[in-house]
This record gives structure tokens, sequence and C-alpha cells, in this order.
């Protein structure tokens, strides 16, 4: 029967082409709708605030494309001109170091921490071992929101009331990244660590020769997990520095009273717009480096047990 | 035989010491961040704790529970005593804290109620589509991805502005409108819910992979013992990314039992309920309502209240986490999970031509 699974094959392929346009052409519709207010945020923050202030309604700007304000963002605006609304120097920079440095102390520390531990877990050999686990994976079954309060509590008590370290410690002690880590360790062929074991080779060198650049996908997927669990987070930096003095606030901190603060002025949505696209702009560019192995890395999320 | 014993215990010493020194910086972490704020959680809503003035700290039984749980109405209390009516009785006055719990989680349920289902159907919609394998699906992929990794404040600025009250906001000078979309309830409720769409890039991943791991061989028998579409469906597709469903519905639920940003940023969790003030915000999540207690003026003097509120709420969310457990409980198997990535590793292996 050479002849018919040609004539099918031969009638399937248009029909199969003629699907994937259809797929083309529905998915760039979408996605021109879906990615809409991203392009609102990079297309508003570039409209000036004389074009926000006398052209609200149109997309494009009358008077150009600008950067002002981004100026204004940072360095402050022409204080009192009419267009400057809302304009008063905001401690942005701070904002940002706050932020970066909360969230790459955290992504450092904690996959630090995790690593060591998952090593354990997957490649050292003691007694009660595998109870231990178990006893730290029950913690995943108590809600985060359970611990808020008590954690501020916790906190306070540290004496790390307004501190940017009371973004950075409380994280570490979760357990669902060492679980994240342990999965992927322990896929990787147990032969290349007695190998390497055979070859007079110590922890130290094993975990760096040999586990972590096998496990790289994990690595960037935890790692961006933990940076943009801080990066991103309001509710938490809301409680433990929101009381406190607007330059130790964090980025989304900040980024959220610009928003409250401008709703009703249409000249300074431009600079809100700015500044939501500051905050946006870090992990983008993590992602972009990072795009396979996060996607990997997330998929495989979806894989394990 | 002493010796040999010492021998063993030296071996045993060394094991555990190498484990233990690796694992204490986790360890310690665990028990400082974890262990002793989940005790004292538990200890404190059974205590008027007030961590400013620590005398002010006195045991109160079950009252911080029964305040919020079991009290709509408190008497009203000036200088310490309380307010005689005409008729002799104390006056009384609606117990807001009742009311916002209640009514808090109410909109959460509903609100879960709605989006939840939506979070999974989407992305699997759109995952099987990607399966059609559109030219550019890695863009696309990339682009209905992106925004989930975005804070709720940034994007959420975006909503703002493009679903502002006024008449010159970008929907509204659009369609020739007028609404107050974040003032009414229900448009208030949809333009946080367009919001919360924006979290779906994980379970379209997720999705997406699980759809392409199941195995072609079974569409092929499915193919040839006649199965339309709709079968191929319920009997080959959903069964094959039982797993991925599974997981994408319990974290998307419990996700949306924290519901907060969205809230905040659009909404500041109004409007207001004029026809029954002593109701919180109609955007009043449960999480909104602990925030408010945690960043208002009350937040050191009352953590006892507070913690318990965050108790109740986390054994209904635990609950519903459980629920997981008990579900999946048929396919406990072994090693699974790491078989599975054995494969995928030497796939990728041989992919690279490592």
């Amino acid at each position: 029967m050479p002849t018919n699974s040609r004539l099918i094959s031969r009638q399937r392929k248009p029909r199969k082409v003629a699907k994937r346009l259809a797929a083309t052409l529905f998915f760039a519709l979408f996605c021109f709708v879906w990615f809409f207010p991203i392009l609102y945020i990079v297309n508003g923050s570039l409209k000036s605030s004389l074009d926000w202030a006398t052209n609200p309604r149109s997309f494009f700007p009358d008077f150009g494309y600008t950067l002002d304000n981004f100026k204004i963002l940072f360095v402050g605006g022409d204080q009192g001109g009419i267009y400057d609304y809302g304009l008063d120097a905001q401690p942005i920079t701070a904002w940002i170091l706050n932020s970066l440095f909360a969230s790459l102390a955290h992504t450092f520390l904690y996959l630090a921490f995790a690593i060591l531990a998952a090593y354990v877990f997957v490649f050292l050999d003691f007694k009660g071992k595998n109870a231990l686990f178990s006893l730290l994976l029950l913690s995943m079954a108590v809600p985060s929101v359970m611990l808020t309060t008590p954690q501020f509590e916790n906190i306070l008590r540290l004496g790390l009331s307004l501190n940017v370290w009371s973004l950075i410690l409380p994280g570490l002690g979760g357990i669902s990244g060492v679980y994240l880590l342990r999965q992927f360790f322990r896929g990787i062929p147990k032969a290349l660590i007695e190998s390497a074991k055979i070859d007079g080779a110590g922890h130290a060198k094993i975990l760096w020769k040999v586990v972590l650049p096998l496990a790289k996908s994990a690595l960037f997927v935890q790692g961006l997990f933990s940076f943009m669990s801080v990066w991103n987070d309001y509710a938490w930096a809301q409680i433990v520095l929101g009381y406190g003095d607007k330059g130790l606030w964090t980025l989304q901190l900040g980024l959220t009273y610009l928003v409250d603060v401008n709703k009703g002025q249409l000249g300074s949505t431009g600079v809100t717009l700015a500044a939501s696209l500051v905050s946006m702009l870090p992990v983008f560019i993590v992602y972009l480096f990072a795009e396979k192995n996060i996607v990997e890395g997330v998929a495989f999320t979806g894989m394990k047990n | 035989m002493q010796s040999h014993l010492k021998e063993k215990i030296a071996y045993y010493l060394k094991g555990y010491s190498v484990a233990l020194l690796l694992l204490l910086p986790f360890l310690v972490s665990f028990v400082m961040f974890f262990v002793v704020p989940f005790v004292s959680g538990i200890n404190m809503s059974f205590f008027h704790y007030n961590i400013a003035d620590p005398s002010d700290t006195y045991f109160v039984g079950l009252d911080n529970y029964s305040y919020f749980l079991f009290t709509p109405e408190i008497p009203v209390v000036i200088g310490g005593e309380p307010l005689l009516g005409p008729d002799g009785e104390p006056m009384m006055v609606a117990n807001t804290a009742f009311y916002s719990f209640w009514y808090s989680l109410l909109y959460t349920f509903l609100f879960a109620l709605v989006i939840v289902p939506v979070s999974i159907f989407l992305p699997l919609f759109l995952a099987s589509l990607l399966k059609k394998r559109p030219y550019g699906y890695r863009l696309f992929r990339s682009l209905i991805f992106i925004p989930s990794i975005f804070a709720v404040s940034a994007t959420g600025a975006a909503f703002v502005y493009i679903f502002s009250n006024s008449e010159d906001g970008f929907i509204n000078s659009l369609l020739g409108t007028r609404i107050e979309w974040l003032n009414t309830p229900l448009s208030a409720w949809f333009v946080i819910f367009l919001l919360c769409l924006y979290g779906i890039g994980a379970n379209f991943i997720i999705l997406a992979a699980g759809l392409e791991n199941v195995p072609r061989s079974l569409y092929e028998s499915s193919l040839i013992d006649g199965c339309n579409s709709f079968q191929k469906l319920i009997y080959v597709t959903l069964p094959g990314i039982k797993y991925q469903l599974s997981l994408c519905f319990f974290t998307t639920l419990i996700g949306y039992m924290n519901l907060y940003g969205q809230n905040r940023v659009l909404t500041m969790g109004g409007p207001s309920d004029f026809a029954h003030p002593e109701r919180p915000g109609v955007t009043h999540t449960v999480i909104y309502v602990i925030q408010d207690y945690l960043t208002g003026s009350g937040k050191f003097s009352l953590m006892g209240r507070i913690s318990a509120i965050c108790i109740v709420f986390g054994l209904i969310v635990g609950g519903l986490a459980s629920l997981r457990l008990f579900l999946d409980r048929e396919k406990k198997g072994g090693n699974r999970h790491a078989n599975e990535f054995k494969a995928y590793f030497e796939a990728k292996k041989a992919a690279e031509g490592r």
C-alpha cells in the first residue's frame, strides 16, 4: 500500500500548513491584546508630561517621544513647572538599591543554603536522613499566611525593625527550593558521582565540578524564583518597611505609592509608567539571558512527582 | 570488641558531622524563620499581646478567636466604661472585625470560584493551540509567559490608567463611555480578574510541557480505534496531563487564597459598601484585611488578635491544600520523578550530542 500512504501524506500536508497558519493568526491577534498593557507602559513612559496633560486620549504622542519622564524620575522635575505634577524628587535610587540588595542577597544566600542541603539529602548517607527530610517537607503544608504576624513579631524581636535584612532572612527557611534542587540532583546518574569519588574528589569538588554544572537549569529557575520573590514582593515589604521613612522602601513600595498619589493627575502618568518600566527591567533582563533554562525549569516543576 | 565499637561510632560521627555541617545554614534558618514563628504564632493567638508594652500582655484564652468569628456586636466603650443607653443597657455597635473577616472570606471564595477555572482552561487552550506549532511559536510562548514574571504593582500601573475612572482613560475614550471601572463593585472585580490573568504564565508552560509529553503512540492508537477529537481529549489528553492539571489547580487555588497585590494597586480594597457601612470594601480579600491590621495603627498592640485571624484562615487554606494529598494519594510511587528526570536528562544530553 505504498501509494496509498503517500496519498494520505500528500493530502495531509496542506491541511497541516493551513492549521499552522490559523494558529499563527490566532496567536498574533491574541498576543497583541495580551501584550498591550506592556506596550502601553513602554509607550506611555516615553510620552512627555505635556503630552499626557494636553493629549491624554491619543495613544501616540503629539510632541514626539522623549526620555524626560526618566530624567524627572531620577533627578526631579523643574519644581513649580505647570506640567510637573507630583514630581517632587522621590528617593527612587534608594528604592532601586534597596530592592537590588535585598533580592540579590536573598537569592545568593538561599541558593547557597539550598544547594548544600539538597546535596546532603541526595548524595550523603546517614541514619534518619529520610525522616528528617519528611519532617522538613511537612512545613510546606503550613500556608504562608499563618506565619505573617508572628514573623513580623520575630523580626521586631531580632532587632531588625525597618531593616532591609527583614526582607532577606525570613525566606531562607523555605523548603520548596531545597525540594526543587533535590528533585534535579536525584536525576543525576549516581555513576558519575561514584567515578568522581574514585578519582579522589572530595565533596567540594563533586559539588562544584559534577553536580552544579548538570543542574544549571534548576539553579537558574530557583535563582529567578528567589530573586522574584523579593524583587516583586509588596505585601511583606509593606508590613516591615511601609511604616518607615520613604528612603528605606523598596521599589515596589515606592512604585505603588507613585501610582496612588498620581492617580488623578494626567500629567504625571508618564512618570509613573516610567517607574513601572524601571521595576520590570531587571527581571526582564534576567529572563532574556536565561530564557531556555527558565522555561525548561518551570516545565520541569510540572514533571516532578 | 571495644575498639570495633569505637570505630563504628567514629565512622557514624564522621558521616553525621559532614552532613550536619553542610545542613547547618539551612537548618538554622529553618528553625529561626519557620519553627519559631510557627510556635509563637499559635502561642500569641491566646494572648492579648502587646509587643510595644510587655506589661500589657495577658492570657485571654479563646477570646481573640471568638472576637472576630462569633461577635457581630460589641459594646461602645468610652474612657474604659461601657456607654449605657437610655434603657440602662450598654449601647452596642457593629464589630467591624467580625464583618471584615466573614465578608472578605466570602469575596475571596467567590472570586476564586471564577478565576481558578479560567486560570486552568485558558492556558490549557493556549497550550493545545501551541501544539499545532504556529510559526514563531517560541516567540508566542515567551510573550504569553513574560507578563507573569513582572510585579503586580508594575503591570497594575498600566491597568490603573487603561481602566481609569476618568473619561480620558484609555478604554473610556476608546469606547466613548464614562464608566467608573474601579469604583463599581462588578467592574472593579472585572479589572482585578484581567490583571490576575497576567499570572497564568507558569500554568501555561507547565501544561504545554505536559501536552508535549503525552505519548504520540496513544494518539495513534486512539486514531485506529476511531476516536473523534472529543473522545481523544477525554480519554487520551486529559488523563495524560492529570498530574500537571492537579498541580496547576492547587497552586492556583492557594495562590488566589492569598490574593492581595492586584486589589491593593487597582482598587485599594474599595469601593466601600455604602448600604452596609459595617462591611469592608467590596474588593477586600482576607489577606487584605490582615494587611490592613498589620500596617494599621494597632499593629503592635493587637498581635494576638491578628495572629488568630491568620491561624483560622491558614487552617482553611491548609485544608484545601491537603485535599491534594487525598486526591493524589493513589499514585504514590517511589522514584517516579527521579526516573522521569533521568530520562529527560539523557534525552537532553543526546540532543546536545555530548
